[in-house]
């Protein structure tokens, strides 16, 4: 029932624009002498689940923070919803406005309570009323079924309930695209379910997603396709039954028998 | 009142002028110092040294000379401005003083401060779609103001002291009023031991205000 909730008001932020969708062309990245992205080309659709994986280092989150430009890439385009992400300004602010990102660390803001972390940015960025902003932020923090903690500070949260306000953070923009980078990967493992519902949930709706995860349980129930990264390239991408239960690539394959032992 | 033979009133009147110099340069300073502390941060190569070479001098230049220099020198510049001789406001001269010599610390300080805000902070931010502005406003200095304060209380507790070196120009601070207190009543060694009740009674209020402001920053962090 709470699924089906979060569903409708995933839908809802889905429907407000024609498109989620993200087109990544030939895209590099390099830190330093290391080559963190070597011309990745990916394209996203419109409501699309997309599950990315790949050993630490393949680049994966370079790529997953370069769709909203919290990592700058060195060649190559990337379009979101149509926009281009490039060095105008306006272009990235408005790219921002439209994609929410989930971190491994949660990133909640500690010195500000539940709820005021999730009406910052619908108020400075939207110019929504205080009012307004409360009710979506109540709307969505009952949504991840953590309304009662609205006014403690993150600390006094578990892991699991932080990443969970993260969520209703994000989701409280409205976002057309949702970004989660290994979402329950700094979770203590009785955590991680609650999480993994709380995302399944969200899949529901109309939403884009784009998640890097090794949760295979998640990618298998939602994800269209699979994408396979290493050393800073796509290897492999499949849908998830096709990836999971019959690799191609000796690397993939080495990966998966890694992650299932 | 017969502290002193009557003048025990002019130390209190001395304290008061303290405190006020305290206080205006407290708020000319902090601010400066985080503005300075941003530039050094963030802004680029030109502004940063700029604001480094007046680091450094107020770091290798004795306290009393920046007062001196700042002093006669506003002196010489209104007197120049205004074409006839200017005398300058000894309170202002000392507040700017002051304020000039505590943001030069003061920026260290809060630069020091805002480097120590976890990154994915401001990733987090940008994320939302949050401006510069509002990110340095409402994410990174309410977080950075916590950690600068230990080292930011020090600096207050030190600027309240060197408001005594403002005396050489002629303000009638809680040192100077000692100084001709004591000339009166040929009683030095009380007085100036008054004095020094005064001051600690002073920093040990502006300690018990830094404790609360401590704990006020500390709200939300375990």
């Amino acid at each position: 029932m709470t699924n089906n909730a979060l569903a409708n008001s995933a839908q809802a932020a889905g429907e407000s624009g024609q498109s989620g969708q993200i087109k990544v062309v030939g895209i590099a990245k390099r830190f330093g002498p290391f080559q963190a992205l070597s011309d990745v080309n990916l394209e996203i659709a419109s409501g699309e689940k997309l599950v990315i994986c790949g050993p630490s280092g393949s680049g994966k989150s370079t790529l997953i923070r370069c769709m909203n430009g919290i990592e700058g890439h060195d060649a190559g385009t990337v379009v979101v919803n149509g926009i281009p992400l490039d060095k105008v300004k306006a272009n990235r602010d408005q790219i921002r406005r439209e994609v929410g990102m989930v971190f491994q660390s949660f990133n909640l803001f500690p010195h500000m309570s539940v709820l005021e972390n999730c009406l910052l940015a619908p108020m400075s960025v939207k110019g929504m009323s205080r009012r307004d902003a409360k009710d979506v932020a109540m709307h969505f923090l009952s949504r991840v079924r953590i309304a009662e903690q609205a006014l403690k500070y993150p600390s006094q949260l578990s892991g699991g309930q932080q990443q969970r306000v993260a969520i209703a953070r994000a989701m409280c923009m409205k976002p057309k695209i949702l970004l989660l980078d290994e979402p329950t990967s700094a979770l203590d493992p009785e955590m991680v379910k609650e999480v993994l519902d709380t995302m399944v949930g969200l899949a529901q709706g109309g939403m884009t997603m784009v998640c890097v995860t090794h949760e295979m349980g998640f990618a298998r129930e939602v994800a269209d396709r699979v994408i396979f990264m290493d050393r800073g390239s796509i290897v492999e991408e499949a849908p998830p039954e096709e990836f999971f239960g019959n690799p191609k690539t000796p690397r993939a394959q080495d990966f998966l028998a890694q992650i299932l032992r | 009142m017969t502290v002193f033979s009557g003048y025990g009133i002019q130390l209190l009147h001395g304290a008061v002028v303290s405190v006020e110099v305290t206080i205006a340069a407290l708020i000319v300073g902090t601010v400066l110092g985080i503005f300075l502390g941003a530039v050094k941060t963030y802004a680029s190569r030109p502004f940063r040294y700029a604001v480094e070479a007046y680091t450094a001098i107020v770091r290798g230049v004795p306290d009393l000379i920046i007062i001196y220099l700042i002093y006669f020198g506003s002196t010489i510049a209104l007197t120049k401005l205004a074409g006839e001789y200017v005398d300058v406001n000894g309170f202002m001269a000392g507040v700017f003083a002051l304020a000039f010599i505590f943001g030069a610390y003061a920026s260290d300080v809060i630069r020091g401060a805002i480097r120590q805000v976890p990154r994915g902070q401001t990733e987090a931010a940008m994320a939302l779609g949050l401006s510069s502005k509002v990110c340095f406003i409402k994410i990174v200095m309410p977080q950075a103001w916590r950690l600068a304060l230990p080292g930011f209380g020090n600096l207050s507790i030190i600027l309240l002291k060197q408001t005594s070196l403002i005396s050489v120009i002629g303000l009638e601070e809680l040192l100077r009023a000692s100084s001709v207190v004591s000339g009166a009543t040929r009683q030095p060694f009380y007085v100036y031991s008054a004095a020094a009740v005064i001051y600690l009674i002073l920093t040990g209020v502006a300690t018990l205000g830094l404790r609360y402001a401590r704990k006020r920053a500390d709200r939300g962090f375990a």
